[in-house]
């Protein structure tokens, strides 16, 4: 539908996006660490300081300690399950902006509801992952 | 005088809700004031951005309804030009039609944005 193009400036553009939204956090971060709830990965004598809050606990929910690229990855893993719920609803409220432009244009109508249900069927995909993640990690990962 | 109007600037910037009656995207960040009363969004972690991204749809979803007026004002004025032309009828009430559809999608997501966005802030 769209050209390979667009597609490409639109990847480029967020890419962009999202590298100075974590720089601009890294850096007020940096500016305020005074301020900071734990800026380390990993425990003991491997641990790693990082300079903003990944959200590292140094533990995993069994209450074992883990190495600091284990800890990171279960950080990261967090950070991404907190942001799936808005990620789908900004998603879905963008299907809704198409469909509002549409004019009953069948083509825009598909478009829309193309993103709304795939919008859906990546809540059904996440529900069945973290449900599986959660039975295979021991502790669970929150 | 000016300093006092600056203040006042300062103050203003501090509202959440300020622009055109849009939210600002530090909406659902904490704040503080530093030394010279200007609003500081405080961020203090990764997952921070997720509450920015929290902000910026609801920022779109302002934006979502005010399209949705604006192409049924238009909608309705294709309706009064159309002097019952069959064809340009159609095209006005379908347009009626997909913009009260996309604001209702819209509006549904609204309802779970605000449950989402105040969920993760209730948990540090």
């Amino acid at each position: 539908m769209y050209s390979q193009k667009y597609k490409l400036k639109f990847l480029i553009v967020t890419t962009l996006a999202f590298v100075g939204l974590l720089t601009a956090v890294a850096l007020v971060s940096h500016s305020s660490q005074s301020a900071l709830a734990s800026t380390q990965c990993g425990k003991g004598a491997t641990v790693v300081h990082t300079s903003i809050d990944l959200g590292c606990r140094g533990e995993d929910n069994a209450g074992s300690d883990v190495n600091p690229i284990l800890d990171m990855l279960y950080a990261f893993t967090r950070f991404l399950t907190a942001g799936v719920g808005i990620v789908i609803v900004g998603s879905v409220v963008v299907g809704g902006l198409q469909y509002t432009t549409a004019q009953g244009e069948p083509q825009k109508q598909a478009a829309a509801r193309g993103r709304v249900i795939s919008a859906l069927g990546a809540l059904v995909l996440f529900l069945f992952t973290f449900a599986l993640l959660q039975w295979l990690i021991p502790g669970g990962l929150f | 005088m000016f300093p006092t109007m600056l203040s006042h600037f300062a103050e203003a910037t501090c509202n959440k809700e300020s622009f055109f009656a849009f939210p600002t995207w530090y909406k659902y960040l904490p704040t503080s004031t530093d030394a010279r009363s200007n609003c500081v969004p405080v961020i203090k972690g990764i997952t921070d951005i997720w509450l920015i991204v929290a902000a910026i749809v609801d920022i779109l979803l302002r934006v979502a309804a005010l399209v949705a007026v604006f192409f049924i004002v238009y909608a309705g004025v294709q309706f009064i030009m159309a002097q019952g032309e069959p064809d340009k009828t159609a095209k006005a009430r379908s347009t009626i039609l997909d913009a009260v559809v996309g604001l209702v999608i819209a509006v549904m997501a609204a309802a779970l944005v605000s449950f989402v966005a105040g969920r993760f802030v209730a948990v540090p």
